[in-house]
């Protein structure tokens, strides 16, 4: 009964947390510039985004990065050599190191674009990643949320048009799925292989989504998506504090690398202080509780989204489904939500559940997903999905 | 005749092997000591090579016999396992599509229905004088003719109807999930004006560029 972390899928490599293109050069066994024709595997996330690229001639790994999802523009009338190589736009973790010069538009919410444009120049920061000289033939397989609309689909045709030479988008559920999958253990008899009878939690920053994977493609009636999520969670976070702490003004950011830094699930938690500026002076701050109440609050909003995506799943499966809860995104590296979640399925009365997380490496899954689907397309579907 | 003699050394080798490959150490033996040294005398006697030509030749034999018992063995264990991996599923899906069939249709209860793989469970005596308990032998009459068109009538609609467009599909099916999706996409119109004219797609794999 006691929840556990899955064995990891073993990765080409582990992911770099970097966009700069010429650190990600080093990063990678040859140079991108090497490659005339590279497939990739791209997971555009409200939060962070991952892309996963290799070289179709000879397989090697172009990159393997995960980068903030944020775009900077430089204030107008910004004095010279205040931002790197006075460039007008930024992008991830460069754009948030320079924040205070920036206007920070972040391009996705809830799950979808919300700004195609900046989405547009984000995923072309991508693909300067990948190919820094522009001249490799680049086809990728995007995914998309499980709720992804018409709308929703368009403005992501739109953001990778004119920048990949072609793009097949598949559900990000599914990916997250294919990308877990260990496929060199499957013959390890202790290895349970995670599409056979399993429910994925994906809890990421805009939306959690829930799809049942049962050795099937799922089909939109096997998924179920959410807009709670981390996002929530921060905007309940920065409530509770403005309330109890009125008189400090408290960032967005600094919310949320709060949240990610003590976040848990169960029984209020004491001892979690931290230093804010009142007035320009520090204050030492205590947030336990603030941190436990938006916490529990996503908790509960996804053991009720739960209960209701079980009974959609085959009455002869659930048994065996219950024992395969899988979490993933960053909601599932929250302190004790596998056992929380655990403990309110058993008193609601389900027999025998086992919530596991997917680990460390959530935030690459959908892209690894995305780049085995990739490297499995045929060329006449890559010629189907020109963009 | 050389020639004669020189296959039947090939072919009591090839099974040699084949039987060593498959765990019959005792079989492989049997040919290699009794079979084959007759074979292998007849045609070192009709053979105009040289000697040492002769063993060399052989050493040649040998080694090709058993690479290519080596790899049709392996073929056939990663068609094996393509062939469980994805039929299993195929099966479970069918068995309980009709466990579903005869549920709904004929009223009949299906849920002690034993998957194959399942084991038989031991049957279990009755008690010596105990007559069996009748508390729960109430008979439910059969389902009338008409009763049973109705209901697989209905069967069949929320079959149609739940027979999701992808439900069919695969999870390691990937070009097929591919072709679904580029399907739905171009029906729901997604694609952006760029989008250069189709080419046709073949119902067969490609071969790499």
């Amino acid at each position: 009964m006691s929840t556990e972390e899955l064995t990891q899928p073993e990765l080409t490599s582990t992911p770099d947390v970097v966009d700069n293109p010429a650190e990600n050069q080093t990063a990678s066994k040859e140079p991108a510039t090497a490659s005339n024709y590279i497939i990739a595997g791209l997971d555009l996330g409200t939060n962070t985004s991952c892309i996963q690229a290799v070289d179709a001639a000879t397989g090697n790994e172009v990159c393997n990065t995960v980068v903030p999802t944020i775009v900077g523009y430089a204030d107008r009338g910004i004095l010279a050599g205040i931002l790197p190589d006075d460039s007008a736009e930024l992008f991830g973790t460069e754009a948030l190191r320079n924040e205070l010069h920036l206007r920070i538009s972040r391009p996705l919410k809830n799950g979808v674009i919300e700004d195609v444009d900046a989405a547009s120049k984000f995923v072309k920061h991508l693909r300067d990643i990948v190919d820094p000289a522009g001249k490799a033939t680049i086809h990728a397989v995007v995914g998309i949320p499980s709720n992804a609309d018409e709308e929703a689909k368009e403005n992501v045709q739109k953001a990778v048009s004119s920048i990949f030479d072609s793009a097949i988008l598949v559900p990000e559920p599914f990916l997250a799925a294919y990308g877990f999958r260990d496929e060199s253990r499957l013959k390890d008899p202790e290895y349970v292989d995670p599409v056979k009878n399993s429910l994925f939690i994906d809890i990421g920053a805009g939306t959690t989504d829930y799809c049942i994977i049962q050795g099937y493609f799922p089909t939109p009636e096997d998924q179920l998506s959410m807009p709670i999520a981390g996002e929530n969670v921060d905007e309940r976070l920065e409530e509770g504090l403005a309330e109890a702490y009125p008189d400090t003004r408290i960032s967005s950011n600094k919310v949320r690398e709060y949240k990610e830094k003590y976040s848990y699930v169960g029984e209020p938690q004491y001892g979690m202080k931290v230093r804010v500026p009142v007035g320009g002076k520090p204050r030492t701050i205590e947030i336990g509780k603030q941190i436990g109440e938006a916490c529990n609050m996503l908790l509960e909003n996804v053991f009720q989204s739960l209960e209701k995506i079980i009974p959609m799943a085959r009455p002869d499966s659930v048994f065996e489904l219950l024992q395969n809860i899988i979490l993933t995104g960053g909601g599932s590296m929250i302190e004790n939500m596998p056992e929380e979640l655990q403990r309110l399925l058993l008193e609601s009365g389900y027999e025998n559940p086992q919530v596991l997380v997917a680990g460390q490496d959530f935030k690459t899954f959908v892209a690894n997903g995305a780049l085995k689907v990739a490297l499995a397309a045929r060329p006449e579907q890559w010629a189907n999905s020109k963009v | 005749m050389i020639n004669n003699h020189w296959e039947t050394a090939r072919k009591l080798f090839r099974e040699a092997c084949f039987l060593r490959s498959m765990g019959d150490e005792k079989g492989a033996i049997g040919i290699l000591s009794k079979d084959m040294p007759g074979t292998v005398s007849a045609w070192m006697a009709d053979s105009q090579l040289t000697a040492g030509k002769k063993k060399e030749r052989l050493q040649e034999m040998f080694q090709e016999e058993m690479r290519k018992v080596d790899e049709s063995v392996e073929l056939c264990e990663l068609m094996l396992n393509r062939f469980e991996e994805t039929f299993s599923l195929q099966i479970r899906s069918i068995l309980y599509d009709f466990q579903l069939l005869i549920y709904e249709v004929f009223g009949l209860d299906t849920s002690s229905v034993r998957t194959p793989s399942e084991p038989i469970a031991p049957t279990r005596k009755r008690a010596k004088g105990k007559a069996p308990s009748k508390k729960t032998a109430v008979p439910i009459p059969p389902p009338s003719a008409e009763e049973m068109a109705g209901r697989l009538r209905k069967f069949k609609e929320t079959r149609l109807r739940t027979n999701k467009e992808w439900q069919s599909i695969l999870f390691n099916d990937i070009e097929k999930i591919i072709d679904s999706v580029l399907d739905k996409e171009a029906q729901s119109g997604t694609k952006t004006t760029k989008s250069k004219p189709k080419i046709k797609r073949k119902p067969t794999r490609a071969k790499s560029s």
